[in-house]
């Protein structure tokens, strides 16, 4: 048998301080009600531990891991980040362009050459993505004509 | 020397019969416990309301959480109607009951050991007329308030760094006042087991504590 040493006392005396601590008065009354009630509802409540879900069971054990939450957590905020930017990427990479060729009338005999036509079919790009409406106007049909900077003798 | 109690709680573990006889066990109880097990929800009521307070103070001196408390005390009793029929008597309906209390409490702080702890700030207000109280702290002190308090938070604190095993059976003798031979019935081993975990827990607890006693 171990003797308890006169020094424990004072910790006993201490420990009596537990005591007092006392939930509200309106617990007990109604600790009573709310187990009386969990037990006579059709639908008893069973065991929480073996009634929860599985996302109530992982975030359980999340819980009591909050290292693990953390990592996790950081995980998700890195795929995010790193998902958007390459969504971002994918759409400012510019596409292919289609070649547009168009044909180039002559100019009318009557009008000042201020341009110098170019006979040939001159292949160019389409500086735009957009699709032109139709019947707004038809590209093919414009007038393409070269500046011609040069000084002509009339 | 045998082993402590089970993580598990089991009825057959609850009905285990120590050898010695109970020393809690009101006259008109075993009728109740008989009367609930046929399934009078009044007589289980009485019985809830017999114990509640020494289970929840039990529980919450263990958890140092009130709301922790309050639903590992509510689930005690629904798992103690649950199990009712199983009872057999071979123990007193306190000590089966107290049995399934401590085995949920145990394995719920070791499933939440990073825990916040929320002790209860409600002191009774006679808890500084207390005489032992008021001896340990100076009457000199202008804010003994504030040092009740302080006192209190470093009492948890200390608590709390004890082992499950060795906070149990500090709180079921010297804050509950259980003699050993019941914490023995309730833990499932023998006295002499019981004295010498509470010799250390004692030790521990004088050691943490030491600023707080002359």
């Amino acid at each position: 048998m171990i003797n308890e040493p006169d020094n424990f006392e004072q910790l006993r005396k201490l420990l009596a301080l537990k005591r007092y601590e006392q939930p509200p008065p309106t617990f007990f009354p109604q600790f009573t009600r709310e187990v009386m009630h969990r037990i006579s509802t059709p639908v008893r409540a069973t065991d929480s531990v073996g009634d929860r879900t599985w996302i109530e069971r992982l975030w359980q054990y999340l819980e009591i891991r909050p290292w693990l939450a953390g990592a996790v957590g950081a995980a998700a905020c890195a795929a995010l980040i790193a998902w958007i930017i390459y969504a971002q990427h994918v759409e400012w990479a510019p596409p292919t362009l289609p070649v547009v060729t168009q044909h180039v009338p002559e100019p009318s005999p009557e009008a000042p050459a201020l341009v110098q036509s170019d006979k040939s079919a001159t292949p160019m790009l389409a500086t735009s993505t957009n699709p032109v409406p139709p019947g707004l106007f038809d590209p093919f049909g414009l007038r393409i004509e070269r500046v011609n900077l040069s000084i002509s003798n009339r | 020397m045998p082993k402590p109690a089970p993580d598990q709680p089991t009825a057959d573990t609850a009905n285990k019969n120590v050898g010695t006889p109970d020393t809690e066990c009101p006259a008109d109880e075993p009728a109740l416990v008989r009367r609930a097990q046929a399934g009078e929800l009044d007589a289980f009521e009485e019985l809830v309301r017999r114990y509640q307070e020494r289970i929840y103070a039990t529980i919450y001196h263990m958890t140092a959480n009130h709301e922790d408390a309050a639903d590992l005390a509510q689930e005690t009793f629904i798992k103690a109607f649950e199990a009712l029929k199983t009872f057999k008597g071979q123990s007193s309906f306190f000590t089966w009951l107290y049995r399934i209390a401590i085995n949920k409490t145990i394995n719920f702080l070791k499933q939440h050991r990073h825990r916040i702890q929320m002790s209860l700030n409600d002191l009774d207000f006679s808890a500084e007329h207390d005489p032992d109280i008021v001896a340990l702290i100076s009457e000199k002190t202008p804010r003994r308030e504030v040092n009740l308090v302080e006192l209190q938070q470093r009492l948890n604190e200390a608590l709390q760094k004890l082992s499950e095993t060795h906070r149990l059976v500090v709180v079921l003798h010297d804050v509950q006042g259980l003699p050993h031979e019941e914490i023995a019935r309730i833990m499932d081993c023998n006295v002499g087991t019981v004295r010498s975990r509470l010799f250390y827990a004692r030790q521990q607890l004088q050691a943490l504590l030491s600023d707080y006693l002359k």
